[in-house]
């Protein structure tokens, strides 16, 4: 067979390229929605680890999880935009560098 | 084929805590739609009920047979229910806490009540659960709860920023979760903690199946970090200074008191159930490193802290430490030589460590460390002045100068919290250290317990110099009293006797804090 | 007070069972009294808080009489709940169990025998008069209420310590009195040196307590092990082949716990001294083979370890070298603080708890030779030191320092009946000195440096008269208490052997009657210059005026308590066990100390030589009265004689230098006194000020808190770096195991 096969090892290693991706996300960027983003990439990437196992042992009930993490995430980023905008209000920036009033 | 469970009424037997406090937050949030009038003195009176009830019906559950129910998701065992006693007490004093706090800030809305309420409810679940993703949603539920409750406030930047860090680094962890139950999922093939737990003791035995080892390690390690997160274990401590100072402070009581123990006991819960299978001292050697850098990085950065409300979240952060000794010796295996930070003596061939007496002290401590924190974070509320709060000059040392001359009865209060926090007979705090060094001594974990009491004698000096400042430092001449409020000072009656009682009488938990060492393992 | 003169009636009206049942009641009392000077005796007022305070007390000292009275009967007794045989000469209640952890159990449980009884005239009767005194000196502060919760709650921890039946409940009381000890030296919080000294107190006692808490850590695991090899072993067995005694012994360990001292005695019992190599089973030789951190040590190792530990503990609390440091500054405190607290009762925590386990420490001659070396050395250095304080206090306290020393060295010696005597002696004589004190300064502006008092002889007559009889009392002039308590201490030192350590005994006794000589010289200095000769021209004020009834009272009646102490220290006295004739106090002591005495004789471990003690007592009579006349002669003639004929007089001058008197003066000058100056100012400010404050204590501290200030900058606010941190500590523990555990 020639061509590439695409195998469970092939998607794990995509999810956690993205889990990856998501931390470097979470830990450099400097824009609190972007911060915010890249977690939600990172649940994607747990997602994506849940299904391909899942597929992998051919089990259905193994999908289930990837179904509650997003609505997990949606309630995440509900409350989560909430808390950037009272961010934004009260000192008129979402960079995370300046949100350090308490510190020390 | 799937087939249509036959629920019995056993099955909701350890759910009721949790549906009693959520249909409490639904009836707070609708008297908030319905009576929008200016009296809203009911509704902490409501959450307080809904508490009592829940502490009520778990109390009623603690001496159930360990089993499973709802297919296996959910337990039904004396140390779910005691932890979810100790919830609604923490969720309860803290709710008692929360009038006169948000009076003082024109922020009284049904909301922080009913969120108060969710957020138990979410804990009670989260102890209860035996099964992956039920834990994570329930880990969300309360998290999403403490999240708004953080941001409640909208004065000045802090509490904002508060919520915002909180947010930012507890989506984080919950991710870092998330994908370690993901990769245990890929293992194990299951989402069910007892059968994960009989399948990773398969992958440590048959040769055929080692190539999952590395993936069942990562896992682990990362559901450990995601709950060293919630329990404040160093070096996953960093937001709890920060998120404690700029939360209103009974939400802070709230967070280190009843999220604190619900997040341990959901730990120990997960890695008691999946730890049986995994040979030698990995979990052992994790644990004992995590109590070791979190008694001595709590403990130091403790000590030159003038604002109280940050020393509290530190020594929040050293409790952990001490809770985390009680934890490691969780999994000391009969037989076992060497391992942990400090080396384990060894144990006798055949013989077992004394789980159950662990799993006591445990409770014990996080009862003991619930009701003290309660209390102390909410004489440092009581005492706040708003004018100071916006920039953070609220919670210095010099508030509590010659507190023992204008509220002499306060000072005691704070005396008390201060003395069992470190570790002073004859408070709960030192019979819960008592407790969990003594068992730890027995697993062998002398290095340790060594370390814990010198780090206690340690923060003793920062405890200490509250009381110092308390008793010994002549009052300001602006410091005007602080207000009287009946349900602020019930909350710390209450908490004082409990402090006090325990510490003195730690006998009468006795039958039932026995009980806390049946945890359901699983078929 | 008849009870304390003639305590061997064996007539005590009413059942002992009745009066046990109520030894709760001596410690509610005062406990009860604290909450409501607490609570409300600020709206009480004055009277009524000074009122309650003194009441609880006395009701306390009434109680303990009355358990006094009881214990000197024989049929006082119960049943020992370690080996089921009875007790004789004590009451034991017992209120259930405390807390239990694994196979470890606390009950709250009270024991009163002959020692504690003595202990509890000393608690409650001294306490009581110092809270009688502490009316009249309180009555210009504000804080009074404060003050008095406090001394209750003291009085209500100290009675804790001495009553306990449990080493457990016995370091609750340790804690508190420390912690109220802490509270009072900080009383006056505003000086902020003051504030300082309450904290240096307690920091210096937690080394201490740390020493206390793991030496009952190891006791505990020694009955642990003993229990389970004598269970596992067929060595073991033999030493438990008295199966009912043993059943009650086993059930003992578990229900009342292992740090019960009923428990510990029978234990004592039960593991023979090395040298007895004919017994079969274990000895103290045998080496630990159950698992635990003890295996591989034998049981006389870990012993030897765990009384070292509580050595440490004990020197922490009673002021020994390495920590004495804490009680001169302790000063601080009221001065009725200082005479109760720092000089009668808590620093003698110490002695007590040695007394109290006196049956395991004659098992560890090691751990008694350091006892006694401790105790000797600190007896000698602090009165060195304190021949160059001025201040009227520390004096005094470096005299208690040194005082505290003696017992040591009594109980390292094995003469605990002395050791407990001298501590009941010492509380006399230096409550009263301390009251004395308190008096001069309360008569002179608060005036504390002797070098401005002087003269106050006639100005304060009733101060003066029991000064000097307390005076005398310590120095160790014959009708007086100090004398026979000392000396048999050193008696007893002379005589003593302790086995593997024969040069102990007379190493302790010179250094001990070197002390002696010490102490006679500066106490008479103290004396002289505050009550002797002209008032110093730069005196505070100009008369001084003498104190109130209330207090005037209590310096008597403690006068009169130094000088009747002495009935308890006659040799010979009364007939004592062995068909001896021993002293009062030795005889009355003998049930509490029985057990000690008796495993000392069956093993070997110390030997006493008996001789007839009154040759060493002429010695150490004269010893003091060499000391105290030279002191007179130095300050009442030599140095007045100096001063008051300056330039003017060149004949005087010239008279006293033709006399060679001169010459002589300024070789004592400067062979004795500038050498001893300079020396015990050196010691005082190198090891005291500089090593003991600046390194061990202040150096701990600094570097801890400069390491959490360093820890501090990582707390940089910025949300990603913690994440960051996060990261690395989850990334660190996934590479080690990937590396490490699955390799």
């Amino acid at each position: 067979m020639d061509g590439i096969s695409i195998t469970l090892q092939h998607y794990l290693f995509l999810a956690a390229l993205l889990f990856s991706l998501g931390v470097f996300g979470v830990l450099v960027r400097r824009n609190a929605l972007v911060v915010f983003m890249s977690v939600e990439l990172m649940l994607n990437a747990s997602n994506l680890t849940f299904l391909a196992f899942a597929r992998d042992a051919g089990m259905d009930v193994g999908h289930l999880p990837a179904l509650f993490v997003i609505a997990v995430a949606a309630a995440e980023a509900a409350i989560g935009l909430a808390i950037i905008i009272a961010v934004f209000r009260s000192r008129g920036t979402v960079n995370v560098d300046d949100i350090r009033t308490m510190r020390l | 084929m799937l087939t249509l469970p036959t629920l019995t009424s056993t099955d909701f037997l350890p759910l009721w805590p949790a549906l009693i406090l959520s249909a409490g937050a639904c009836l707070v949030l609708l008297s908030e739609v319905f009576l929008s009038s200016a009296s809203r003195s009911f509704q902490p009176l409501l959450t307080v009920i809904a508490t009592v009830l829940g502490a009520l019906v778990a109390a009623a559950t603690v001496f159930s047979v360990p089993t499973g129910v709802f297919g296996g998701f959910v337990v039904l065992d004396p140390f779910g229910s005691l932890v979810s006693l100790v919830i609604c007490i923490g969720v309860g004093l803290s709710a008692l806490l929360a009038p006169a706090f948000l009076r003082g800030r024109q922020a009284e809305r049904g909301e922080f009540y009913a969120l108060l309420l969710f957020g138990g409810a979410g804990m009670s679940l989260l102890v209860l659960s035996n099964e992956l993703i039920f834990l994570f949603i329930n880990l969300e539920i309360l998290s999403i709860a403490t999240y708004a409750l953080a941001a409640y406030l909208r004065r000045g930047p802090r509490p904002a920023e508060a919520g915002f860090k909180y947010f930012i680094l507890g989506a984080f962890s919950s991710a870092v979760l998330l994908y370690g139950a993901a990769l245990l999922f890929g293992a194990t093939r299951s989402t069910l903690l007892p059968q994960m737990g009989a399948e990773l003791a398969r992958i440590f035995t048959d040769p055929t199946l080692s190539d999952r080892q590395p993936l069942a390690y990562c896992g682990l390690a990362l559901i450990g970090a995601g709950f060293g997160f919630k329990i404040a274990a160093v070096p996953f401590h960093m937001w709890t200074p920060d998120v404690y100072e700029g939360a209103p402070t009974p939400v802070t009581a709230m967070m280190s008191a009843a999220v604190k123990a619900a997040a341990f006991a959901a730990m120990v819960r997960v890695f008691l159930v999946l730890g049986r299978g995994i040979p030698g001292d990995a979990l052992l050697t994790g644990f004992s490193t995590l109590a070791f850098l979190t008694m001595i990085g709590g403990n130091l950065l403790a000590l030159p802290q003038r604002n109280v409300k940050r020393m509290l979240a530190y020594s929040s952060i050293s409790h952990a430490g001490y809770l985390l000794v009680g934890v490691a010796s969780l999994f000391v295996k009969s037989g076992t030589t060497k391992g942990g930070v400090l080396g384990v003596t060894a144990l006798a061939a055949g013989a077992t460590p004394d789980t159950a007496g662990a799993l006591r002290g445990i409770l014990f401590y996080l009862l003991a460390y619930t009701v003290t924190t309660v209390g102390a974070f909410g004489v440092l509320g009581a005492l706040e002045r708003r004018d100071d709060e916006v920039r953070g000059f609220a919670w210095d040392l010099d508030r509590l100068a010659g507190l023992a001359q204008r509220k002499p009865a306060w000072a005691v209060a704070m005396a008390v919290f201060m003395l069992s926090l470190g570790g002073i007979p004859p408070m709960a705090g030192f019979m819960g250290k008592l407790l969990i060094f003594r068992s730890a001594v027995d697993a062998g974990l002398v290095g340790l317990v060594i370390v814990g009491v010198l780090t206690s004698a340690v923060g003793a000096y920062y405890y200490l110099r509250v009381v110092v400042y308390m008793y010994m430092r002549p009052a300001p001449e602006a410091g005007g009293l602080p207000e009287r409020n009946l349900s602020t000072e019930l909350a710390l009656v209450l908490s004082t006797v409990a402090v006090v009682v325990l510490g003195v009488l730690p006998g009468i938990t006795g039958t039932w804090l026995s009980r806390g060492g049946s945890v359901f393992l699983g078929r | 007070m008849l009870a304390l003169v003639n305590p061997f009636t064996d007539a005590f009206p009413g059942a002992p069972e009745n009066l046990a049942n109520l030894l709760w009641v001596i410690v509610a009392l005062p406990l009860a009294g604290a909450f409501l000077c607490g609570v409300l005796g600020k709206f009480m007022g004055r009277a009524n808080t000074n009122f309650l305070a003194c009441f609880t007390v006395f009701a306390s000292f009434i109680l303990s009489c009355l358990t006094l009275w009881a214990v000197g009967a024989q049929s006082t007794q119960f049943i020992s709940p370690a080996s089921g045989v009875p007790v004789r000469w004590a009451l034991w209640l017992d209120l259930g169990r405390w807390f239990s952890a694994g196979d470890f159990s606390a009950h709250y449980g009270f024991l009163v025998d002959r020692l504690t009884a003595a202990m509890l005239m000393v608690i409650t009767g001294i306490g009581f008069l110092i809270h009688l005194y502490s009316t009249e000196y309180m009555e210009h502060d504000d804080g009074y209420w404060r003050y008095f919760a406090y001394l209750n709650l003291f009085v209500a921890m100290m009675l804790t310590l001495v009553m306990a039946d449990n080493l457990v409940l016995l370091f609750v009381g340790w804690e508190g009195v420390g912690l109220c000890s802490y509270l009072l030296i900080g009383f006056w919080y505003r000086d902020t040196e003051k504030a300082w000294a309450g904290r240096k107190a307690f920091i210096t006692n937690r080394i201490g307590d740390f020493g206390f808490l793991i030496g009952m850590f190891l006791l505990v695991l020694l009955v642990g092990a003993t229990e389970q090899m004598g269970r596992e072993t067929a060595l073991g067995r033999s030493n438990f082949s008295d199966i009912g005694r043993a059943r009650a012994w086993v059930t003992a360990v578990h229900d009342q716990g292992p740090l019960n001292l009923e428990v510990l005695r029978e234990w004592a019992l039960r593991m023979p001294a090395e040298t007895a190599k004919d017994r079969p089973g274990m000895t103290l030789g045998t080496t630990i083979t159950t698992e635990g951190p003890l295996k591989g040590k034998t049981f006389g190792q870990v012993l030897t370890a765990a009384l070292l530990l509580l050595l440490l503990g004990a020197a922490g609390k009673s002021a020994q070298i390495p920590l004495y440091v804490w009680l001169p500054d302790a000063m601080a405190g009221p001065t009725p603080v200082s005479a109760l607290i720092h000089a009668a009762t808590m620093v003698t925590a110490g002695v007590y708890l040695f007394c109290r386990l006196s049956f395991l420490l004659v098992l560890s001659p090691t751990a008694m030779a350091w006892v006694a070396m401790i105790g000797a050395l600190t007896a000698i250095w602090a009165a060195l030191i304190a021949f160059a304080q001025d201040d009227i206090k520390k004096v005094l306290a470096y005299s208690t320092v040194s005082q505290l020393g003696f017992m040591f060295m009594g109980v390292g010696v094995g003469v605990f009946w002395a050791a407990a005597l001298h501590l009941v002696t010492h509380a006399c004589f230096k409550a009263c000195l301390f009251l004395g004190a308190g008096s001069v300064m309360h008569g002179n502006a608060d005036e504390t440096d002797i070098r401005r008092l002087g003269g106050l002889r006639k100005e304060m007559p009733w101060t003066w008269a029991t000064f000097a009889i307390a005076t005398l009392a310590i120095t160790g002039i014959v009708p007086l208490s100090g004398f026979f308590s000392k000396d048999a201490i050193l008696h007893g030192a002379h005589t003593t052997e302790v086995a593997g350590y024969p040069w102990v005994g007379h190493t302790v006794y010179w250094m001990g009657l070197f002390g002696a000589l010490c102490t006679a010289f500066y106490m008479t200095r103290l004396y002289v210059l505050t009550f002797e000769g002209k008032r110093a021209p730069d005196a505070r004020v100009p008369h001084a005026h003498e104190s109130g009834f209330r207090m005037v009272f209590v310096l008597v009646f403690l006068a009169f308590l130094s000088v009747v102490g002495v009935v308890w220290g006659i040799p010979e006295l009364v007939p004592g066990p062995g068909g001896r004739k021993v002293a009062l106090m030795e005889g009355y002591l003998a049930p509490a100390m029985n057990l000690a005495d008796r495993l000392a004789s069956i093993y070997d471990t110390v030997t006493h030589t008996e001789s007839s003690p009154w040759l060493g007592f002429a010695i150490a009579w004269a010893v003091a009265l060499v000391g105290g006349a030279t002191a007179w002669l130095v300050f009442r003639s030599w140095l007045p004689a100096r001063a008051g004929k300056p330039l003017p007089n060149y004949i005087a001058l010239f008279w006293s230098w033709a006399r060679a008197k001169f010459y002589v003066d300024e070789l004592y000058d400067l062979l004795i006194i500038r050498p001893f100056t300079v020396l015990s100012k050196g010691l005082y400010k190198i090891v005291d000020a500089g090593l003991i404050d600046g390194v061990a204590v202040g150096g701990t501290a600094g570097v801890l808190r400069r390491v959490g200030g360093w820890l501090r900058y990582t707390q940089t606010g910025n949300a990603q770096n913690y994440a960051t941190v996060m990261a690395v500590g989850l990334l660190i523990s996934i590479g080690v195991v990937l590396t490490w555990v699955l390799r």
